[in-house]
């Protein structure tokens, strides 16, 4: 039996269905004048955009008084600007580059046609159509992915130093990698291989700040623009405040809830790994060992889940797309969705602690603005069902019908917050 | 049952639509304005006054490009229509804007102790909550107020145009409501 019961051209068959219908549906919604924006090299235009296309064109700039293009890593805008393309060009080029490297994670982790569907329509996957790193932050970590799973330490070693060189992913990547090689390193026999990798992939991260320095420094004289830049965009350690916000309003507050959530949820299970891992140090029975991906996934939500809530002063924007455009989200779907079935009490006891922790958010103090506590509650209760959804999605009697509805949901979402994006409105 | 019990019962279960608020019964009015009442005081009109758009009347108060903020609305505690202080506040408003290009702008309630005591300060970021452009959309936020205010601090109401590189706001039917 091939990889999640697909050979690798009907892999590629399904990307093609999932890119067609994804046209079609583009297509309907711009026609009937229910979207009325599209990419084009005018609309591209937004936001960080602005900073890469600068990088691109006339490389860093320093200032030490407000913000500037130092805070951004070097190797998309130099990728673009060796490509010579224009916003609408590199655009296209980012979708392509996400779509294969997605139909090769999914098609190595033998996630289910369903499920990849469903992945592939994720909502916060309208930032792969444009100029922004995450598309090749996404081929990168699925190399490192698949390099932890296949065991290629050289595709591991490119996959954390591209990653870094992309994005500031080492701030992310260290402790993930530190936890997984602590966890990798207690199983019987697997501890020179642990220390090996761990090393490894150190030395990776360490030389992506290297190179990024350097060229910092030849470029503005300040090797640490990169690090020193970033209190101009208000990223400091500070006490997070409550109730949670998010500038990017409601459309998208529920993705980033869902990520919160998630965040969260990795918090508990390094937990409960860690003390696993405790109970083993001081001689107890040999644990099995979840998958050094799973744990390097868990690892990465756990981090970008305290930098959000440390250091954005209780400001959630940008931690669902930190974390559903990498290939972490799909390893962890992909992994829950393998597990043996759940009771259906345990879906309640998760019901009842989500919708606790909305609270965060001041869902149930009127300190949700505008909202009652019963329209909180609803909009809540939704986000809540639609997390159940994705949890019990291996168990679910109705499959197809449910995988069909979140799958047009979840596009005309995508199709929405593109438009957004495109206008310029707030939609990080 | 009794109606009231009834109405808090129907908007517990359905209660998804703006015209479900908590009892009002026991509110009394700290800020009431629909921005008409200036016409015929003041010749030119004040500058925030625009008849652009309005919610009702003819009038609403207008932040425009390059604003950071807009005029101040002052009144003491002492000066409201409520027999005691409040320890909670609603604000609410309509409010309308042109595109989701307005950026960071908060309606401001802030009550100034004069030094006594740190002024409280809460706003309502309008951009986060409103979805719907070119028409008049309701907004509204609690805000609960500590026990040690004095009839002499002052309650201050303005719009904060955070990033005054956005498009122009226009508020209406402004009201500001305090509970015991």
């Amino acid at each position: 039996m091939p990889p999640g019961g697909l050979t690798r051209s009907q892999s590629v068959l399904l990307t093609a269905l999932h890119v067609l219908l994804l046209t079609a549906l583009g297509s309907a919604l711009y026609n009937f004048g229910i979207i009325r924006y599209l990419p084009s090299a005018a609309t591209l235009d937004r936001w960080d955009v602005y900073w890469y296309e600068q990088i691109a064109r006339e490389g860093y700039s320093y200032s030490t008084t407000s913000t500037s293009n130092v805070a951004f890593f070097p190797l998309f805008p130099y990728f673009w600007r060796l490509s010579g393309l224009d916003r609408l060009g590199i655009g296209l080029v980012n979708a392509g580059l996400f779509l294969a490297a997605f139909t090769w994670l999914t098609h190595q982790l033998q996630v289910p046609a369903r499920l990849r569907l469903l992945l592939a329509s994720t909502p916060s996957l309208l930032f792969m159509l444009v100029p922004y790193t995450e598309a090749l932050f996404f081929v990168f970590a699925t190399l490192l992915v698949l390099g932890l799973r296949q065991q290629r330490l050289g595709w591991w070693f490119l996959g954390l130093l591209g990653c870094g060189l992309t994005r500031s992913a080492s701030t992310m990547f260290t402790p993930a990698l530190l936890f997984m090689v602590l966890l990798w390193a207690a199983q019987p026999g697997q501890a020179r291989t642990a220390l090996r990798w761990g090393a490894v992939g150190l030395l990776a991260l360490g030389l992506s700040v290297g190179v990024v320095a350097t060229v910092q420094w030849q470029q503005v004289g300040e090797p640490f623009a990169f690090a020193l830049a970033q209190r101009f965009w208000g990223h400091f350690l500070q006490m997070p405040v409550f109730p949670l916000t998010d500038p990017s309003g409601i459309n998208v507050l529920w993705l980033d809830a869902l990520a919160l959530w998630l965040g969260v949820a990795a918090v508990g299970v390094c937990c409960g790994l860690a003390w696993r891992w405790l109970q083993q140090v001081r001689g107890g029975a040999v644990a099995a060992a979840l998958p050094p991906e799973v744990v390097f996934a868990l690892g990465y939500c756990v981090s970008v889940f305290l930098f959000i809530l440390l250091y954005q002063a209780g400001s959630v924007w940008n931690i669902g797309r930190y974390i559903f455009t990498t290939p972490f989200f799909v390893v962890l779907v992909a992994y829950l969705s393998s597990r043996p079935a759940w009771p259906w009490r345990r879906y309640l006891l998760l019901a009842a602690a989500s919708m606790l922790l909305w609270q965060a958010f001041g869902a149930y103090t009127l300190d949700f603005d505008t909202y009652t506590t019963a329209q909180a509650l609803w909009y809540f209760g939704l986000v809540t069902a639609y997390l159940l959804a994705y949890l019990a999605w291996r168990q679910l009697r109705w499959q197809a019908e449910v995988t069909m509805l979140l799958y047009v949901f979840n596009m005309v979402m995508l199709f929405h917050l593109l438009e957004g994006f495109l206008q310029f409105y707030v939609v990080q | 049952m009794p109606l009231r019990s009834f109405q808090g019962l129907l908007c517990l279960l359905l209660g998804l639509l703006p015209g479900c608020q908590p009892p009002a019964n026991e509110a009394c009015v700290l800020i009431q304005s629909d921005f008409e009442q200036f016409e015929g005081w003041f010749d030119p009109l004040p500058g925030f006054l625009n008849a652009e758009q309005a919610h009702s009347g003819r009038y609403s108060y207008r932040l425009g490009n390059g604003a950071e903020y807009g005029s101040v609305y002052r009144t003491t505690l002492a000066n409201t229509r409520c027999e005691g202080l409040p320890r909670r506040l609603r604000l609410s408003a309509w409010v309308y804007l042109p595109s989701g290009r307005i950026r960071k702008t908060k309606l401001v309630v802030q009550v100034d102790c004069h030094g006594r005591r740190p002024n409280i300060w809460r706003a309502l970021e309008v951009s986060e909550v409103v979805r719907r452009y070119q028409q008049w959309e309701r907004v509204q936020k609690n805000i609960a107020l500590p026990a040690d205010l004095d009839p002499s601090d002052e309650l201050q109401f303005y719009v904060w145009h955070a990033e005054a590189n956005g498009e122009p706001t226009w508020v209406d039917d402004l009201l500001v409501e305090g509970w015991q």
